[in-house]
């Protein structure tokens, strides 16, 4: 497909696959053994870009704290500050792990939500494909559900521990057992509810991100549709498409502005709320 | 959607990234931003105080400025009331030199009025006698007479 694509347009179905199918290693027998390499390359490089940016604005911070932040400070103080607001507004505990851990899943759902932005083509074919001859390589993790369901699984295991730690065995034992109804025989009825209270938190979590993502970045393929196998304009028709698709396309990435912000954000708000749930005792 | 090992991967690089912020990143953060909020805080409560002594200030000059106009307004009164008094002790000295000037005189004029009164007595005690020595011709002596010319002198 790489020298499809340098020599010249592929077909549609081709197109779509190739910008949907991750760069993955299977190194065991069974296909779950699968690692897909794109995704974690993405997230890792999110995941060191957050800390070493916000550790150098740190450092500027200890340094310059009589001058006004400026440059990429200012937005990390600004993010600091975000954060720290959300996280005190949501909780009646101080607690050493929701507002770093709140940070974290903003600065990093955001970071690689924000590689949607790029040109659909650009890291996978251009950088990826001509670059490194890579057959696939997604651009976008937060596309991947992999990701997604690896942070709210994280997320539900924090939830999980800090509520045992807590609230105890027997509190939260109890809490699982009699609420929402406070009766014994309702007991098997408590459990289910809690149960499926529960794992819908991550399931929900994941999907919403990864959903939200997929799809955008579906439209974005969509949308690169249009001039496809078109080649340079020679005529009127292709001139009017490539337009047509620079104008969509231009649409759709400023509405996804917004859209990977607000991921990011509500990842990290009920993160949030449901972090303040596990240290409190009723809810 | 297909679910593998990644999502374990994923948990293992998520869950550095979030050790590491929460152990190293966040405490350094609110530290620093702890620092700066405590600094501006500083600085406000600084400049409210230098703000509460400029009202201060000003309250005590109002205060001073009050004062001395009132101790001028009191020093003018006492100025004004002593120069009433010193010029009612001069009229009051004038008015009793006057007086005396007066009475002075008048005594003077008194005195004088009895010693030309008695000059002309004796005059007139003098005329008589040489009138009468003229009229009999012979001397009279005053002494045996007068007791007479006093009786004629005190007439006069």
């Amino acid at each position: 497909m790489a020298a499809e694509a340098a020599q010249g347009p592929a077909t549609v179905t081709e197109y779509i696959q190739h910008h949907l199918t991750n760069w993955s290693w299977q190194f065991g027998q069974n296909s779950f053994w699968t690692l897909n390499l794109d995704s974690l390359f993405w997230s890792a490089l999110m995941g060191l870009i957050f800390l070493v940016s916000f550790a150098i604005a740190l450092r500027t911070s200890k340094r310059d704290i009589d001058k006004p932040p400026t440059g990429f400070r200012k937005y990390a103080e600004g993010v600091v500050t975000m954060v720290d607001t959300n996280v005190k507004d949501s909780m009646h505990v101080s607690s050493p792990l929701i507002a770093p851990l709140a940070i974290t899943i903003f600065c990093l759902v955001l970071f690689m939500n924000a590689i949607d932005l790029f040109p659909v083509d650009f890291w996978s074919t251009v950088v990826a494909e001509r670059g490194f001859h890579l057959e696939h390589f997604k651009s976008v993790a937060t596309t991947d559900p992999n990701i997604t369901f690896g942070m709210a699984i994280t997320v539900f295991l924090l939830v999980q521990f800090y509520s045992f730690k807590m609230k105890g065995v027997a509190g939260y034992g109890k809490e699982f057992l009699f609420h929402p109804f406070d009766h014994w025989a309702l007991i098997p009825f408590n459990i289910l509810l809690n149960l499926v209270e529960q794992i819908a938190r991550p399931v929900s979590l994941a999907l919403r991100l990864f959903g939200n993502m997929y799809a955008g970045e579906l439209v974005m393929i969509l949308i690169g549709l249009f001039a496809l196998s078109k080649g340079w304009p020679f005529s009127v028709g292709a001139a009017g498409l490539w337009a047509l698709q620079f104008l969509l396309g231009f649409l759709w990435g400023t509405f996804h502005v917004i859209i990977v912000l607000l991921q990011a954000f509500i990842f990290m708000m009920l993160t949030i709320v449901y972090l303040s749930m596990a240290h409190e005792h009723s809810h | 959607m297909n679910l593998n090992a990644t999502i374990l991967a994923q948990i293992l690089i998520f869950g550095l990234v979030i050790w590491v912020t929460m152990k190293f990143l966040w405490p350094e953060i609110t530290g620093s931003i702890q620092e700066r909020a405590k600094k501006i805080a500083e600085g406000l409560a600084a400049a409210e105080r230098g703000q509460k002594d400029l009202v201060a200030a000003e309250a005590r000059v109002e205060e001073l400025v009050k004062a001395a106009r009132e101790r001028a307004l009191a020093m003018e009164h006492q100025a004004q009331a002593r120069a009433n008094q010193i010029v009612e002790a001069a009229k009051q000295t004038a008015q009793s030199e006057a007086t005396r000037l007066m009475e002075a005189a008048h005594a003077q004029v008194v005195l004088e009025t009895q010693k030309a009164r008695d000059e002309l007595r004796r005059q007139v005690a003098a005329l008589a006698v040489s009138g009468a020595e003229k009229i009999i011709e012979r001397e009279i002596d005053p002494r045996t007479h007068a007791q007479l010319l006093d009786k004629l002198a005190a007439g006069i």
